[in-house]
């Protein structure tokens, strides 16, 4: 797993699409941050709105710029894409995949460490952000005060975020196995958060919706106050999505004609 | 010696679509073993169930001694394959491809590359990207990948198809070159016959899913020699000629023709002593077997007795 690691992070540097996205994530945090805006892709929960209408009223220090946009982390979607493309969309589109498994590589050892590599990209991603937003709105207006409960919640706000994320593209991942095809799992990767969001607002009363709506969750993680029983949920439908995803995926891969 | 490879009663179905049936194959170290099939008659269904991109339905195929899971995919370590098309990443040159491969096999020798790029003549190719290469490029690529970890045994899906007549040439020296100097065993599906008669030790032919011939070089050799091809009106009569002529060499193929393979005959007499004989002569002509000729005889055979 280590090799792979060593050789998708080579591949992953050498690609002008990933230096694409990382400026684009960029362009677009820094457009933020220099208009002190946040916006959210789909639409989202009337606290979401009441948050992030409250943050704009305020000085983006440092400090600030991570509380205010970690409503907008949900772009991260679009900007983990291309990664999740680029480490496993291409093995499969391009059928890179039989290399490596003709050649002594076992088919759980392969998917394990596709996953495992696409997980650390996204949590590399995740702390770049955050980094990047850090920085930038430090440099602009002061860092503002940092604190031990800023730095807990900021881990746990992110903790939280990295498992949304994971969970949306464990489904993706779920159809990359299925169907070998990049489009299917962009379209799916795209449409399937916004749908739920859809759904969450439309069956109002059904309250387990909302712990499968991931893109809202990973938006409103930093200020929403869970009991121990809704973090429990919560987590639950976030780990139960990727293990279910992942293991149907594998289930479909493992005596798969390639 | 124990056999690289042996294919035991190995039967794969697509669906209704039967690939292959009952399919027993032998690789001994050493070989250059060329698979010979037409289109559809399951040579790359064979490929891939030998290194596991697919799993047989029924059967056993042992690889340097290990039948069965873990153990036959740790021995996939010891082969290099390639497989249909040659497959790399498209954004990276053919240095920056061999460089990948060598980290997802733990490859730390630092001339691996350079070998490799060497071996099979790729080092020109600078900043080129594998997405610009030509088929003749890629198939390089392919083999140079397929031979970072050295491997012991060589698999190779019609690589010589869409080269052209230099880069097939330089193929066939590359392959021959790396079974004489390293005693790498080769398994090479093709069909372009003559190519693979220049380079293969042993040919298997397969035809619907199933191997209806196998046989050495020189197996073929002795099948393949000249021979005068006689075709008379009355070959029993003939024959009595030739044996009275005191040739012995030679087989009554139909009821029109006779293959003589004793070369020192002198035609113009043979055909005087048929006249005298009252033997009819309507062909007298010299001819011999190539491979191709072989293999359609072969299939054509198996069409007719397909349980023979």
């Amino acid at each position: 797993m280590l090799n792979m690691a060593r050789a998708d992070t080579y591949r992953l540097f050498r690609s002008k699409g990933f230096y694409i996205t990382q400026i684009l994530m960029i362009i677009v945090a820094t457009i933020s941050i220099l208009t002190s805006t946040i916006g959210i892709i789909g639409g989202g929960s009337d606290a979401l709105s009441n948050f992030q209408a409250a943050n704009q009223r305020v000085v983006w220090t440092g400090v600030q710029c991570v509380k205010a946009m970690s409503s907008e982390t949900s772009a991260l979607i679009y900007f983990i894409l291309p990664l999740f493309i680029m480490t496993i969309g291409f093995e499969f589109s391009r059928q890179i995949y039989k290399n490596p498994l003709s050649s002594g590589m076992t088919r759980l050892n392969y998917f394990i460490s596709k996953y495992v590599i696409f997980l650390l990209i996204s949590a590399c991603q995740v702390i770049f952000y955050y980094l990047f937003i850090f920085l930038a709105g430090g440099f602009k207006n002061g860092f503002g005060k940092i604190t031990g409960h800023f730095l807990v919640k900021l881990l746990q706000t992110s903790s939280i975020q990295l498992l949304e994320l994971s969970a949306i593209f464990a489904i993706s991942t779920l159809v990359m196995y299925l169907f070998f095809s990049t489009i299917t799992a962009v379209v799916t990767t795209i449409l399937f958060p916004l749908i739920i969001t859809v759904l969450v607002q439309i069956f109002t009363k059904q309250h387990w919706l909302k712990y499968f709506s991931f893109q809202n969750n990973v938006d409103s993680a930093y200020f929403t106050h869970c009991t121990s029983g809704q973090m429990s949920q919560l987590l639950l439908a976030g780990f139960g999505t990727i293990i279910v995803c992942l293991v149907l995926a594998f289930l479909s891969f493992r005596k798969r004609d390639l | 010696m124990a056999a690289i490879l042996q294919m035991e009663n190995i039967t794969k179905s697509f669906g209704k679509q039967r690939a292959l049936n009952h399919v027993n194959l032998t690789i001994q170290p050493g070989d250059i073993y060329g698979l010979i099939g037409r289109n559809g008659a399951g040579k790359t269904t064979i490929l891939k169930t030998i290194v596991q991109l697919l799993y047989a339905d029924q059967g056993t195929i042992t690889l340097f001694g290990a039948t069965y899971g873990k153990d036959y995919t740790k021995q996939l370590k010891r082969t290099g394959s390639v497989i249909e098309t040659p497959v790399a990443n498209d954004q990276l040159t053919a240095q920056q491809n061999l460089t990948y491969y060598c980290k997802i096999k733990g490859i730390v020798d630092k001339d691996a590359i350079d070998d490799a790029l060497k071996f099979v003549g790729l080092t020109d190719t600078g900043k080129k990207k594998f997405k610009d290469f030509s088929l003749g490029m890629k198939q390089k690529l392919g083999l140079a990948i397929a031979l970072l970890n050295k491997p012991d045994f060589l698999i190779l899906d019609e690589p010589i198809n869409g080269l052209d007549p230099i880069a097939i040439a330089d193929f066939r020296n590359l392959l021959v070159k790396i079974n004489q100097t390293q005693g790498m065993t080769i398994l090479i599906s093709s069909h372009i016959l003559e190519e693979l008669y220049q380079m293969a030790t042993r040919f298997g032919i397969i035809d619907h899913g199933t191997i209806i011939k196998e046989l050495t070089k020189d197996e073929f050799d002795a099948k393949s020699r000249e021979y005068i091809k006689l075709q008379v009106d009355q070959p029993k009569l003939a024959a009595t000629v030739l044996n009275k002529m005191g040739i012995e060499d030679f087989k009554v193929i139909d009821q029109h023709t006779l293959n003589i393979y004793d070369l020192s005959l002198d035609n113009a007499a043979l055909v005087e002593m048929l006249v005298a004989a009252s033997v009819s002569v309507t062909t007298i002509v010299r001819e011999h077997i190539n491979l191709e000729n072989y293999f359609k005889t072969i299939v054509a055979e198996n069409e007719v007795t397909p349980n023979a």
